[in-house]
């Protein structure tokens, strides 16, 4: 039996109605770790990337990495893969709390959904047994109702991940859900589970992760808490005030993107900081399996407000998303959307962009008004009730308008004859830092396998972040592609072997493979580390040239490449694309068009 | 000179009294390294600095009237 991985997978085939465990390809584990690499290897070697994200060809794969389950710090997560219905492309969605360890210690690293159930059902796995439930009476539940009603029905200590209604309705933005509130949040995962009709998966497991070297091991993981509690990045600023804590500083620089990212500062900013949560709406923070960080915020909006409702959030992304780039500047207002976010099963980034590029798309007179006739409010920046209503209609899919909505920002903006407006990355919507504001973000958006994403190699680390003597110059495009690549690869170790990105603020790489290294008893180094997360990055590029994508993909929308923002220190700057891309593909290995060219791929070993 | 601080995040225990946002005085021609060995904030901790809307560093000379905005290593997501 290998020690990290549990050493089998279970193969769900939702069709027939059979549940089969095989045994782990170790060759590949060794290969592409675990989780995100893993699981995109199985995707590839499995799915006809061409196929439609919502048909039964797709598969839907819940994969876990060798440190999942075990002590080390932030050793709880789990990733989500598939083909996104949102994007078209490679999706991999990556969620903490404790279902990704539940999993482990029922016995598996790995569940494959294959076809598509013929009723709706949920799965309930217990240790070794695997039952196929009705999920008839949950079709239709919110997120919170469906994990209560699960428990109830299998085991009070079970582990949920499951869908909300925007899954069912195949809300292409729609996220899955664990936990009540811990989200693999892109790329429309949730989606692509409610085409196979299945409401959630159910585990219990009693078991527990070997590891190779207990002693070295245990040694590395007190050592690696020592330095999460020392560095002031994730024991002062995650820790204290959650990722809300970046809100005050985008926008006094200026890229904290507001109404569409038209503007890089929100006159009303100061409501929704860091800082305002702590002294008003937060109740407590919180952690994920095994984490010494507890970046979650547990809140309750004010109780002055028309607004009510608590659970956990609001994250800078989803400030940003329902909140400021919306032009919203009321706290609970923000609070109460991401509270009915979760219970929907929908992505706090792509329904704020959602929102936003409709507002934009109104207030410049391209919606008519008899579109609209259902929404019941203004649909202009600014106003909260039309970003709550616009919630419940994409969920449901409301209308002729929630339809649209729920199709998404680019489908959306496109269907009004204006997809220029739309601010993301081959179809899903950029995060909350606005790239005129750091160059190498809008490499990154642009290049993201994944579209539109701050998770795929997150340049902030480098032109604002790092210690002031290492920082590069966020206003240039030179060395970008370089520093850029380096981060992707680092994003892709770190997602595959199930510990939280925000641990590598503390726990290099270099520690992160003797982790690694003394858990499963594989050797490797950090060049091979380097050479895996290229390996994984090379792999999902493939599947998305093969899913139909082209170097045309690999883009910004105008208003980063040709409209000047003002305000802050961002006056005057776009983002140069074409140069960083072109040197971004000469250093991958990649012909002009992004094809890895046959001996990057032998050098990679890619099969 | 009389500069407008602003202390952001945990910065703010450094403040001389407990507020984010305050009025300090510091002899002419002082740079910003002098305003944060001042306010006792370890170098490193001063990770951004921004004067007057623009992104600087410790070296740089401050005047009176400015307004100077000390962050700290942070991450989002």
């Amino acid at each position: 039996m290998p020690h990290g991985w549990t050493g089998k997978i279970l193969r769900v085939d939702l069709t027939e109605g059979r549940a089969t465990p095989e045994d782990l390809n170790m060759p590949w584990a060794r290969q592409y770790i675990g989780g995100r690499g893993l699981g995109t290897r199985y995707l590839y070697e499995e799915m006809d990337p061409s196929a439609d994200a919502l048909s039964p060809e797709n598969k839907v794969i819940f994969a876990t990495g060798p440190m999942t389950g075990t002590y080390a710090p932030t050793g709880g997560r789990y990733m989500v893969i598939c083909k996104s219905p949102l994007t078209g492309a490679v999706a991999c969605s990556n969620s903490g709390g404790y279902w990704g360890p539940e999993l482990k210690f029922a016995g598996y690293d790995m569940i494959i959904l294959e076809g598509r159930s013929p009723n709706p059902v949920y799965l309930w796995i217990n240790n070794d047994g695997v039952e196929f439930r009705d999920a008839s009476h949950l079709w239709g539940k919110n997120t919170e109702e469906s994990e209560d009603t699960i428990r109830r029905e299998t085991d009070p200590q079970a582990r949920i991940s499951g869908i909300g209604v925007a899954g069912e309705k195949l809300n292409r933005f729609a996220c899955i859900i664990n936990d009540k509130s811990r989200a693999a949040g892109r790329s429309g995962v949730g989606a692509a589970m409610g085409s196979k009709n299945i409401k959630a998966i159910a585990v219990r497991g009693t078991g527990a992760v070997e590891v190779a070297d207990q002693l070295k091991f245990g040694e590395l993981v007190f050592d690696s808490m020592r330095l999460i509690n020392e560095s002031p990045t994730t024991s002062k600023a995650l820790r204290g005030m959650g990722t809300a804590s970046t809100v005050a500083f985008a926008n006094s620089i200026g890229m904290l993107p507001t109404n569409n990212f038209q503007q890089g500062q929100f006159e009303l900013a100061d409501n929704v900081s860091g800082q305002t949560i702590a002294n008003t709406v937060l109740r407590r923070n919180k952690g994920c399996y095994a984490c010494p960080i507890g970046c979650a915020r547990v809140t309750e909006t004010s109780g002055e407000t028309k607004w009510k409702g608590h659970g956990e959030g609001p994250e800078y992304e989803t400030i940003f998303g329902l909140g400021t780039d919306c032009g919203v500047g009321e706290l609970d207002a923000v609070l109460y959307a991401n509270y009915a976010c979760n219970l929907y099963g929908i992505d706090t980034i792509s329904a704020g962009g959602t929102v936003a590029v409709a507002m934009e798309l109104r207030e410049r007179g391209y919606i008519p008004d008899e579109d609209l006739a259902d929404l019941g409010t203004d649909l202009k920046f600014g106003n909260a009730d039309a970003v709550i209503r616009c919630l419940e209609m994409m969920t449901t899919r409301e209308g002729k308008f929630g339809d649209l909505l729920a199709e998404g920002g680019y489908r959306l903006a496109e269907h009004y004859g204006h997809a220029e407006l739309f601010m993301g990355s081959k179809k899903q919507d950029f995060a909350a830092y606005d790239p005129r504001a750091a160059k190498g973000m809008g490499l990154g958006y642009a290049t993201s396998n994944r579209g539109g994403c701050h998770m795929r190699g997150y340049s902030m680390k480098v032109e604002w972040f790092a210690p002031m003597e290492e920082r590069l110059d966020p206003f240039a495009e030179e060395g970008k592609a370089a520093a850029l690549i380096k981060l992707q690869h680092d994003a892709a170790g770190i997602d595959s072997v199930g510990m939280c990105d925000f641990s590598a603020y503390a726990v290099p790489p270099e520690r992160q493979v003797e982790l690694y290294e003394t858990c499963t008893g594989e050797e490797t180094s950090r060049e091979e580390w380097d050479e895996i997360g290229e390996r994984i990055w090379n792999l999902e590029r493939l599947f998305n040239n093969r899913a139909g994508l082209t170097r045309q993909d690999d883009s910004l929308p105008p208003r980063m490449t040709e409209e000047p923002l003002s305000g802050g220190a961002v006056q005057n700057q776009v983002v140069a694309l074409e140069g960083m891309l072109a040197e971004y593909y000469r250093l991958r290995g990649w012909d002009d068009d992004g094809n890895p060219s046959a001996e990057t791929l032998e050098r990679l070993n890619i099969q | 000179m009389k500069l407008n601080v602003e202390l952001q995040i945990y910065l703010k225990e450094y403040s001389p009294n407990g507020a984010a946002k305050f009025d300090y005085e510091l002899a002419d021609g002082s740079s910003v390294m002098t305003l944060v060995d001042a306010l006792g904030v370890p170098d490193e901790l001063a990770n951004i600095v921004i004067v007057e809307g623009e992104s600087t560093d410790h070296a740089h000379k401050l005047k009176d009237g400015d307004h100077v905005i000390l962050i700290p290593p942070l991450a989002g997501g």
